[in-house]
Order: structure tokens, then C-alpha cells, then sequence
């Protein structure tokens, strides 16, 4: 099947969008709108953000990066250094008007799915939320990170090294044997 | 028993509904809504360039001390343009203003800074809004970007 007549189901969608510019956040949500998604929480500042992320799950987060007091990195750090948020491993794409490799590093070290550029085009966003709907990449919980497997390629280890995944990987090769969530949680209280 | 510090699983994937939902449509057909939505935007978008265009200049005028301190706001407007520009179709003029928000990182970052290349291209974004991308328009953007790479800029267009 063509990528234009894959069928999507987006209207029972929740985004919440991040960004201080309101003609930005305005465009965003016209085409989260023209998606037929009319569930969107907009926000203006990280402060805000936080508040509501605390309390509601969204099914997927949008955030700017550069924004004024607290930029979008520091909110997406925030999320993904609290395990016990609703929104711990909830998908989240970064935007910016500038992207150069520094910034889109710095964005999927931080523990962001991807990263777009601004002015965000329908396509690349439908795109995106696709590939986050088909995917079951791992989530990494670790001290020194937390998100998205950032690992797209698949070499091998170095000589004497060991594959420390290797239980998760058996586990989770199949996704009816993928742990949930809960079930992580389980086993650590 | 000691625990392992890293834990890798598969989380639950809330957007996997979208592909098996009720009431599905085309990707294609999606991408036409929103771009049907955003159309409906653009002419009030186009609008706000012109004050933005005028509010930064402003600020860029104003003596090297209060340029200087609110180097912050003037780069948050630039990269405002930028976005709007580029919304509008209007690269020129994005990539001006793109030069702005560079030299306000460049003194965040390097605490290098270049108070009338800063004027200039603020200068040069009212006379991009009036010329357009056309000749005139397109020899400003040469001449600035020019500019740029002295200064060690990388914005290109």
C-alpha cells in the first residue's frame, strides 16, 4: 500500500503543542486540526506545560526548542527524568526554525523521538506520527539517559564486549512478550 | 541482588491506534485537510511579517547599550520572521532574519558581537518586505550574505 492511501484514524488523537510563538503554535494546530484532530492542548511556556504534563497523558507532545526562560530541551528532560509521570514515555518530536547538528543531537540526547523543522509541513508531520504509530523501539531507562533507543543501526559489539540488552532483547522480540509499563514498574517495588 | 541500573523495554505505544481505528482516511487526504487549514492561516500570517519586520528594526536602532541588552528579545523576533517567512514563501527575507537570530547566538555562544552588521540586516529586512525576492530583493541577499561569511556566519540560502 502507497504511503497516500495508508488509512490513519486520527480524530481520537491527543497532541499537546509547546511553543511560545503563537502564529507557530496556531500553525501547528491548524494542521493537527486539518488532521481532523480536535483534542489538542496548546501551551505557550514550559511552565504550563509542566503543570498539565503532570496530571493528563497525551498521546503525543510537540515542542519547540527555542523558547524564552526555559527552552524545550529543559522540558524534555523534565519529562523523561520522571518515571512516575503520566507522560514518562510518551513520543515527543522537537521543533526548530534552526537545525543544525548540534541541536538535533542535543534533541535526541535529551530523549526526543525526532526532530523537525520549522515551518512544520503537514506531510513531515503525518510522516513522523506515522513512523512513531509502526514503530515498537525500545525505551532506554538509564541514569546518564532516558528515552528512545537512540540506536538506529544494528553493528556489531566490539571485541570483548557484551551485550547487556540481551534479556530485554529476548523479551521483547515479540511484542505479545514485551514488558509493559506496569510490568517494569512491577518489578521494582 | 543487585539491580540493573539500565532497563530496556517496549512501552506502550498510544498513537499505534491510529492505524487501526474506525473512521479511517487517506494519508493523502489528511495532508490536504491540513493544508486546506493552513492555507485559511496564511493571509494573517503574511499580515503580522510586516509589524515584525517594523518591531525589530525598531529595536535594532536603538542606542549599542539597549541594543546590546535586549539582544534576547531581538533574537526571539528574528527567529519569529524566520518562521513566518519561510511560511509565506519568502526565503530572502527568512534567511536575513535567520542572520540575526545567527549573531545572537554568536554572542551567547562565542560572546562575539557585530552591533552594525546587526543594524544592517535589520535595515535590509524592511527593504526585503518592499522589494521582495525579485532583482533588487535577490542582490540584498547576496550582498548580506556576503557579509555573513566574513563575519563567519552559516547561514547560506
Amino acid at each position: 500500500m502507497s504511503l497516500a492511501t495508508k488509512r490513519l484514524a486520527l480524530k481520537s488523537v491527543q497532541p499537546l503543542i509547546v511553543d511560545d510563538n503563537a502564529q507557530s503554535l496556531e500553525v501547528v494546530s491548524a494542521i493537527l486540526m486539518g488532521f481532523g484532530i480536535n483534542r489538542t492542548v496548546k501551551c505557550q511556556s514550559t511552565a504550563e506545560a509542566r503543570e498539565i504534563l503532570a496530571t493528563r497523558l497525551f498521546d503525543l507532545i510537540i515542542v519547540d526548542c527555542e523558547m524564552p526562560d526555559e527552552d524545550g530541551n529543559a522540558l524534555v528532560r523534565h519529562i523523561r527524568s520522571s518515571p512516575q509521570s503520566p507522560n514518562f514515555t510518551a513520543p515527543i518530536l522537537m521543533m526548530s526554525a534552526v537545525t543544525p547538528r548540534s541541536k538535533v543531537e542535543a534533541a535526541r540526547d535529551d530523549g526526543a523521538n525526532f526532530t523537525i523543522a520549522k515551518p512544520v509541513s503537514p506531510i513531515i508531520l503525518l510522516e513522523r506520527m506515522l513512523w512513531i504509530a509502526q514503530s515498537s523501539r525500545l525505551f532506554i531507562s538509564d541514569p546518564g539517559y532516558c528515552g528512545p533507543d537512540r540506536r538506529f543501526r544494528t553493528v556489531p559489539l566490539q571485541e570483548g564486549v557484551t551485550e547487556r540488552r540481551n534479556a530485554d532483547l529476548i523479551l521483547t522480540a515479540r511484542p505479545e512478550r514485551a514488558l509493559s509499563q506496569d510490568e517494569i514498574d512491577g518489578l521494582f517495588t | 541482588m543487585t539491580r540493573a541500573t539500565t532497563i530496556a523495554f517496549v512501552p506502550r505505544n498510544p498513537m499505534a491506534r491510529i492505524l487501526s481505528g474506525l473512521d479511517r482516511k487517506s494519508f493523502a487526504d489528511h495532508v490536504a485537510g491540513a493544508e486546506q487549514a493552513m492555507q485559511a492561516l496564511a493571509p494573517g500570517l503574511v499580515q503580522s511579517l510586516d509589524s515584525d519586520v517594523g518591531a525589530l528594526a525598531q529595536l535594532c536602532r536603538q542606542e549599542e547599550d539597549a541594543v546590546f541588552g535586549q539582544c534576547r528579545e531581538i533574537g526571539r523576533l528574528a527567529l519569529t520572521i524566520v518562521e513566518t517567512a519561510r511560511f509565506a514563501q519568502r526565503p530572502g527575507l527568512a534567511l536575513a532574519a535567520l542572520g540575526i537570530w545567527e549573531m545572537v547566538e554568536a554572542l551567547t555562544e562565542r560572546g562575539v558581537w557585530h552591533t552594525d552588521a546587526l543594524r544592517l540586516h535589520a535595515d535590509a529586512l524592511g527593504k526585503l518586505m518592499a522589494a521582495g525576492d525579485g532583482p533588487e530583493g535577490r542582490a540584498v541577499t547576496a550582498e548580506l550574505e556576503r557579509m555573513r561569511e566574513a563575519l563567519g556566519s552559516t547561514a547560506k540560502a
